[in-house]
């Protein structure tokens, strides 16, 4: 017979979350991720306008431990790449030189760069002998010698951080316009719904691209980015707030409302000491699976150019540079950003339906 | 029956209006407006405008009005099917948007029926089968499909299709019909390039529409009426299919409604990737060039094109779900 | 051989959950007679309506189940339903032709979005090869029969603009257009009202008597029991603990269980406990202990749950 204990149920929706594997896997790469965001300035190589003019459009370098004879480096190392003109299409072909290898070191220093803008640093995690003739592109880089595995890190900060902004302030919309159409009812729960139905009868996308494409070429990086981020927030508060709208009624009537009412618990009481925390996991369930489309918006916008543009770094705008058919052919590794978004949105699907299941108090302990 | 379509149709007007008050919002927003950025032009190529035409060319606009008044008559010629004139393209929008809405039409609803044509077997499949190894994988396919932007799943088929069978995909035309009159030859030429938008937009409505097919049939085979039915005797694919399938498919044709803006934002970036001869690459263009009156006019009819796909979809689920029509009339 | 229609016998049932196996029935044995109500009696999760369930294979998938239940119709051979495969078309056959079933939720029992005669029309048209408009005439006719005045034009209707009444008659109707030798009654009147209750009961009671058939009724109300039935199945744990004619059982009960739960009626039972002082006071005490030691069992199981 096991002990016998009481679980909060913060307890139990932890116990819960913990036996969804998937959730698990799912939170761990976002923890991974967002670190890495965080010290991309340290993490990547390079900075992510540096440009290494002997290496335009170099293909991925593999990092390898067994040398051409088949020895083992206990130091990792990459191989020299060697430049050919191809004769009939004059483009540039790499290929490894087996002869000269560059060994990876850790802690070099390299270029200077600001570290979170506020201070001056120039250790990188990793990269090659900074003094030699060496250079080493994981990702491989683009058609300005720039280093694909760097912009890669510095966009997960821009791309990962709207998703976050995003949401938090969809957020914001959503409870607060959702809230007070559910509790005030009447012609402002009308105005909201009318309000609410129009615009998710707008396809989103086209709406996005006017606005954003609307905002003027002049504004600062910075300023661009919360305006993208306010324009995307702006269309995304309609499902939160029908949400929020429809449990605020149904919870009015259910019994421990009522009960709580009957007591003499007063509306501020009611509404968060007995509503809010009853949804509040909901809530967290909705935002957690709308940072998705956030990501995906910004990706889209920038894709299509009217989002972020040069010099922001975001995935979006790296993938922008693979929009054409040639440079697809030719280039293939720098949809490598798109890989990130995958990733990134499954992560964030798979945490989201692992929180719906946990915050749930009626699914039980079985299902996995 | 009647008196649901009349109150429907009266519901759209509001909708339409508030929908097109945003579009002369949007119209309004970047700075200057058509006249200047024309006269922006001409100066560039060393013309200069005396005041009184410029004033005249104002007037022409309604520029010199108020607001409102301006919103008025934007939407009167809209209504009356004049929808202005795209300095971008130095022709009037009408001709521009008519030559591609079609296509736009076309492939978004064909995107619709590949979407429910795959997706749902697949989730009556999977939920029939729940747990099961196919379960599983369709399900993570599903999930990769959903976590793909529409145009990295056009970038990778085209980088697929050059490097595996040297394909160039794009278009809707072998260049050889590109400006062909319509005929046999050039129908079937464009059917052959039309499957890959049609894939490539479908795939991500295909994912949520699989999993909630799932869930919903999962909810309904536990209802007691599919009970009841098997008790009956009903033979099982038929019990399946008639009952629990039925019921369960009902919420898909209200989908149509939130399942149409996607497809037309997924179709507007897909054109662009793959240079397809819709509305989505002349808006882009439009926005970027600032072509105000042909960006306005295209998210005005493509939000028109979603209201009335809702509408009919509401309709449709009216005719086959008895409940709402007998509580709606 | 016996000449019973039905008989169960040593019918045990287990779900598969992640805990290990949950013996929901073990090794029941009773017998249905013809021409006559059998009810079975017990409280929620005796196991009543498992094996109700079990009789026409209707248990979800996570249950095994071991054991044999053999019907014995008048004029053809027995079958033992227990060997049949679920796809058998004997089985199809079997469901609502020689054996049917009306359940406890009419609210829900029937599908919303298919007209009330279509539904009950299926029935002959799934066991008899005939033309759907002779079936549908025969659906009007029972309709009429359960008491469903205007039945023609009410087939027309869905089940959403009926009342809960009303659409028991029409489960009723469904399950016995066929004439099944045996109508199984899973808390038929439960979710009804009061006075609703009665008639259902009544008309059960009356169509069984007209149509000659048998009637497994389940229920956990003893009031039903005294109203309807000719014999008794006590159950309780998923076990049976007492059979026998409605009126030994009621006014003699011989398990220490059937005591507790006689004294545990309200109304009726004060009368009861009163002529019965002599025995009641010891019975109340074996069945008391016998719950509390139940109870515990399920204390234990609940705390798994929770715990990892």
């Amino acid at each position: 017979m096991s002990e016998l204990r009481e679980l909060t149920p913060g307890q139990l929706a932890w116990l819960k979350f913990r036996r969804h594997r998937l959730a698990m896997i799912a939170a761990g790469s976002l923890i991974f991720l967002y670190t890495i965001a965080i010290f991309c300035e340290f993490i990547s190589p390079y900075t992510p306008e540096q440009r290494n003019s002997r290496a335009i459009n170099a293909p991925p370098m593999d990092v390898r431990f067994f040398d051409a004879e088949g020895q083992f480096n206990f130091r990792p190392f990459v191989y020299d790449l060697e430049l050919t003109i191809n004769p009939d299409t004059w483009m540039r072909e790499y290929e490894e030189d087996a002869s000269t290898a560059y060994p990876i070191r850790f802690f070099t220093r390299g270029e200077p760069y600001e570290f979170w803008g506020l201070f001056e640093a120039e250790r990188h995690l990793f990269s090659v002998d900074p003094n030699g003739p060496g250079y080493i592109h994981w990702f491989g880089t683009d058609s300005l010698g720039r280093d694909v595995f760097s912009r890669v890190l510095y966009g997960a900060r821009v791309s990962l951080s709207i998703g976050v902004v995003g949401v938090g302030l969809t957020l914001f919309l959503g409870v607060l316009l959702g809230g007070f159409a559910g509790y005030l009812g009447g012609i402002f729960d009308s105005a909201v719904q009318r309000m609410t139905e129009v615009l998710q009868s707008i396809p989103t996308l086209p709406l996005w691209m006017a606005l954003s494409a609307a905002l003027p070429a002049a504004w600062s990086p910075i300023t661009t980015y919360f305006g993208v981020t306010i324009i995307l927030s702006l269309f995304g508060w309609t499902t939160l707030a029908r949400q929020v709208r429809g449990r605020f009624l149904a919870m009015r009537e259910e019994d421990f409302v009522v009960a709580a009412r009957l007591i003499g618990a007063n509306d501020q009481r009611v509404v968060f000491r007995h509503m809010l925390p009853s949804f509040s996991s909901h809530i967290i369930t909705t935002a957690t699976l709308a940072v998705p489309a956030m990501i995906l918006g910004e990706t889209a916008l920038s894709f299509l150019g009217i989002g972020l543009r040069a010099p922001v770094v975001s995935w979006g705008v790296l993938l922008q540079q693979a929009q054409n058919y040639q440079v697809i052919v030719m280039t293939p590794w720098l949809l490598l950003p798109g890989a990130f978004i995958v990733v990134t949105v499954i992560a964030f699907n798979l945490l989201g339906d692992g929180l719906r299941d946990a915050a749930d108090p009626y699914s039980s302990l079985r299902q996995q | 029956m009647r008196n649901y379509l009349a109150r429907r149709l009266l519901g759209m007007i509001p909708t339409l209006a508030v929908i097109s008050v945003l579009v002369f919002i949007i119209i309004q927003l970047p700075e200057g407006d058509i006249v200047t950025s024309t006269l922006d032009r001409l100066s560039a190529t060393g013309v200069d405008l005396s005041d009184d035409r410029i004033q005249n060319l104002r007037a022409q606009y309604n520029l010199d009005q108020p607001l409102p008044i301006q919103y008025l008559g934007w939407i009167g010629n809209f209504i009356t099917g004049d929808m202005g004139f795209s300095y971008l393209f130095a022709r009037p929008v009408n001709e521009l948007v008519w030559e591609r809405i079609g296509y736009t039409l076309l492939i978004t609803v064909c995107a619709l029926i590949f979407t429910w044509v795959m997706a749902l077997p697949i989730g009556i499949y999977s939920a029939v089968r729940q747990y099961s190894i196919a379960d599983y994988s369709f399900t993570t396919i599903g999930l990769i499909g959903l976590a793909t932007p529409n145009f990295l799943i056009a970038l990778v088929l085209m980088y697929l299709g050059y490097s595996w069978f040297g394909l160039s995909f794009g278009g809707l035309f072998s260049p050889e019909y590109l400006n062909a009159p319509w005929s046999w030859e050039r129908f079937t030429d464009m059917l052959s390039h039309l499957w890959i938008p049609v894939v490539v937009i479908g795939t991500s409505g295909m994912a949520i529409t699989m999993r909630l097919m799932r869930a919903n049939l999962l909810d309904e085979l536990k209802k007691p009426y599919v009970t009841t039915a098997r008790a009956k005797g009903v033979p099982p694919l038929k019990l399946l299919l008639k009952y629990p399938v039925r019921i369960a498919i009902n919420p898909f044709i209200s989908t149509i409604g939130l399942l149409l803006p996607a497809l037309i934002s997924g179709e507007a970036i897909v054109g662009v990737v793959l240079n397809l001869p819709t509305t989505g690459p002349l808006l882009v263009q439009a926005l970027i060039a600032q072509d105000m009156y042909l960006a306005g006019s295209l998210i005005m009819l493509l939000s028109m094109l979603t209201v009335v796909g809702m509408l009919l979809s509401d309709l449709l689920l009216a005719w086959v779900d008895p409940r709402i029509r007998y509580e709606r009339t | 051989m016996t000449d019973s229609l039905l008989s169960i016998r040593g019918l045990s049932v287990e779900f598969k959950t992640e805990l290990g196996l949950v013996r929901a029935l073990s090794e029941v044995s009773f017998e249905v007679p013809r021409n006559s109500v059998t009810a079975v009696v017990g409280e929620s999760g005796s196991g009543k309506s498992v094996t109700s369930n079990a009789i026409l294979r209707l248990l979800p998938d996570t249950a095994q189940s071991s054991g044999e239940i053999e019907l014995n119709p008048q004029d053809g051979e027995p079958v033992i339903i227990t060997s049949l495969d679920e796809r058998d078309p004997q089985m199809q056959n079997l469901r609502g032709g020689l054996v049917s079933m009306v359940f406890q939720e009419p609210m829900t029992a029937l599908s919303p979005v298919h007209r009330i005669g279509d539904q009950v029309a299926e029935a002959v048209l799934c066991h008899r090869d005939v033309s759907p408009d002779v079936a549908w005439a025969e659906a009007a006719a029972m309709l009429e029969q359960v008491g469903l005045a205007d039945a023609e034009s009410k087939m027309r209707m869905f089940p959403f603009e009926f009342s809960g009444g009303m659409r028991q008659r029409v489960v009723i109707a469904m399950a016995l257009i066929c004439h099944p030798q045996l109508l199984i009654c899973d808390e038929p009147t439960t979710a009804l009202d009061v006075t609703i209750q009665a008639e259902i009961l009544v008309l059960i009671k009356s169509l069984q008597r007209k149509l000659n058939n048998s009637v497994l009724f389940i229920t956990h109300d003893l009031g039903v029991v005294a109203q309807i039935a000719d014999r008794v199945v006590v159950m309780y744990n998923g076990q049976v603990m007492e059979i026998g004619s409605v009126r030994q059982v009621l006014k003699n009960p011989q398990h220490p269980y059937t005591m507790h739960l006689l004294s545990s009626m309200p109304g009726a039972a004060t009368d009861f406990r009163e002529k019965n002082k002599n025995w009641s006071d010891g019975a109340a005490i074996g069945a008391g202990t016998f719950l509390v030691e139940a109870d515990a069992g399920r204390k234990i199981r609940e705390f798994r749950e929770l715990s990892p």
